[in-house]
């Protein structure tokens, strides 16, 4: 195996990890708060559907990026009505926003994109940075992204940051997740930072999607989320709630993903149908909790109603 | 809250008036005149005898889904995974459809039904364990084995060795042989209608179904599991069993639901295989082949197909559209 192939499966295993990064991030903070988006599948594949939807229509990437932003966000709303104001089951809620997404951006695609505009949608092109996309293996991977990119790895280190355990926002958060109705005695906002978590989570997938569809295919086609949605819930999961577990397991959810087309290319033989189903295996293992004890945000899924 | 408290029939039919509603206007933002949608729905459900056979076909794959969802749910269990156990129910009624033959349909059809329900069983099972040994949500596992379950149709469909029928020209999709005629579940008697005893086989389950959660001991226990775990455990139910035994019996019924269809073969149509939420969409995407449209041209690049990647996803079959992806 040449430094070359390290290379290129390193630069496609990033491409992978971007979208379910970016949607990740948001999610680990909504958990965290204890609002559980199973709808993660039907944020991001808004947000790729609206994005090329928004670019082709007004021929900027940029005003596609914000329309789908503004789309992912219609569904973190419905999410959050649904299971904070009305606390109705949150993955009940998940699922058929899931199927909902996914019918509303086939018939939207069909009715909207058919003329073959959709096949080539004006995207972001990558703008490697000068000295640092010289760096062996990593520096393509990392510095050789799209402006796009850039702004989903700089949004996932900003929210790392601004939520963290310690920060005062970060301990709201915690609270929230692990017993809202303590929470709301102390005079916290459950519900306010519930729906806030919910949007942020919904917004974080739109732009994941739009990274998806604008920087990384260029179009749009039927379900091209197809599971990446699960992978990041999967990852956050996996991840055991931290910010630096996420990113371990959304790099290793991508780079599983980029061997699907890198193993063929080595000359290795292995059946198709194996690599396709590799990433879901491996999410499998992860979340029985084969990767160490981990414990969830205690309130996560448990909507709150107080009760005095 | 009241409506559906009350009046649960009220509420379904409230909830199925609207979408049709929902339905028509979509259907006439994309420029069909409601009448022409309400025509050729009408046509579609029970416009012929195979229309209609067709439908209650489809009605009884969803009903024996849903009467093992009903199993699981009682103890307090979600089973999103039905998809996956169709999926493993295919698999081995196809396995043991095309290898049986010679086999008087006596033995080969409950054969074919039994193994279906036993891979559906096995297939919830991994997720059954997995809640009952490590508190593994069995929503995100059985979830995730819906993708697994569908890759493993792509694999033996695919693979020579397994169930691929051995000639194959490129015009054919990939697909296992059809299954023998003495595994074909007998038809209703319809004439010129597809709708066979499958329809029977769900109300039986369902009825039994019914009387076993309201009225026997089994069906109180499971519910106690469901109400309150702890409060069962101290009762002395056996919950981790109890738990385990509903979630792989819903994989079960899951399973026997796609032996129900065993009158076609294995097949993954080069469609998009969506994603696996309801227990409807994709499967029916990834099974009957005499449905499927034949399209060899891939929509995202309009390169003709290539029979390497059934499924159509750009992921899949598009070469990447930039080269450093496989830059060299």
């Amino acid at each position: 195996m040449s430094l070359d192939t390290v290379t290129d499966i390193a630069t496609s295993g990033i491409g992978f990890t971007l979208p379910i990064l970016m949607a990740a991030s948001g999610e680990l903070v909504s958990e965290r708060a204890g609002v559980l988006n199973l709808s993660l599948e039907a944020m991001m594949l808004t947000g790729a559907f609206t994005g090329v939807l928004g670019a082709v229509s007004t021929g900027s990437p940029v005003l596609g990026t914000l329309a789908a932003v503004a789309a992912a966000a219609i569904f973190g709303v419905v999410q959050a009505v649904w299971s904070v104001a009305l606390r109705a089951d949150q993955i009940v809620v998940g699922i058929a926003s899931n199927a909902l997404a996914l019918g509303a951006t086939t018939y939207g695609a069909r009715l909207l994109l058919a003329d073959g505009k959709g096949h080539s949608a004006p995207g972001f092109d990558p703008l490697p940075i000068p000295l640092l996309h010289r760096i062996p293996v990593v520096g393509p991977a990392l510095f050789g992204q799209t402006a796009l990119g850039y702004l989903c790895m700089l949004l996932v280190a900003v929210l790392a940051v601004v939520f963290a355990r310690r920060t005062k926002l970060g301990l709201v958060v915690d609270a929230i997740g692990e017993d809202a109705v303590a929470a709301d005695r102390t005079g916290l906002p459950v519900r306010a930072v519930r729906y806030g978590c919910v949007l942020l989570a919904a917004v974080a997938a739109g732009l994941g999607g739009a990274q998806l569809a604008l920087s990384e295919v260029h179009s749009f086609s039927d379900n091209m989320t197809g599971g990446i949605g699960y992978l990041a819930v999967v990852a956050v999961i996996a991840g055991r709630w931290r910010a630096l577990g996420v990113v371990l397991a959304s790099v290793f959810f991508g780079i599983a993903q980029a061997l699907q087309f890198a193993l063929p290319a080595l000359g290795l033989h292995v059946p198709f149908a194996l690599l396709v189903m590799l990433p879901y295996l491996i999410a499998i293992v992860a979340v029985s909790g084969l990767v160490g004890n981990s414990r969830s945000p205690r309130d996560l899924t448990v909507a709150f109603a107080r009760t005095f | 809250m009241s409506v559906t408290a009350y009046r649960p029939i009220a509420a379904a039919a409230a909830a199925m008036v609207a979408a049709g509603l929902i339905g028509l206007a979509l259907a006439a933002a994309a420029g069909a005149a409601p009448s022409t949608a309400m025509a050729a729905l009408w046509e579609g459900m029970f416009g012929s005898n195979y229309a209609v056979g067709a439908s209650l076909n489809v009605a009884a794959t969803l009903m024996l889904v849903a009467v093992g969802f009903t199993i699981a749910h009682r103890a307090g269990l979600v089973n999103v995974g039905g998809e996956g156990q169709i999926c493993a129910g295919g698999i081995a009624a196809t396995a043991i459809g095309t290898t049986l033959t010679g086999a008087p349909a006596a033995v080969t059809l409950p054969a074919v039904l039994a193994g279906a329900a036993a891979a559906g069983w096995a297939w919830a099972a991994i997720a059954a364990y997995l809640r009952v040994r490590r508190g593994t949500s069995e929503i995100i596992t059985t979830l995730l084995l819906n993708f697994v379950g569908l890759a493993m149709v792509l694999l033996v469909v695919h693979e020579p060795a397994l169930l691929r029928q051995p000639v194959t020209s490129s015009e054919t999709l990939p697909q296992s042989e059809p299954l023998t005629a003495a595994a074909h579940l007998p038809l209703l008697g319809i004439p010129r209608s597809p709708a066979t005893i499958a329809l029977w086989i769900a109300l039986a389950a369902a009825v039994g179904t019914a009387i076993m959660v309201r009225h026997t001991a089994l069906g109180t226990r499971l519910r106690a599991v469901g109400r309150n775990p702890d409060a069962a455990a101290r009762l002395g139910l056996p919950v981790d069993r109890l738990r385990f035994l509903s979630l792989s019996g819903a994989g079960a019924f899951s399973g026997l639901a796609a032996g129900c269809w065993s009158r076609q073969r294995l097949s993954c149509s080069p469609r998009d295989s969506p994603p696996v939420t309801a227990s409807r969409d994709s499967w029916w995407g990834c099974w009957p082949a005499a449905r499927s449209p034949r399209s060899q041209r891939c929509r995202c690049c309009s390169d003709s197909w290539s029979p390497v990647a059934s499924t159509c996803s750009w992921r899949r079959m598009c070469p990447p559209r930039r080269s450093r992806w496989w830059s060299r």
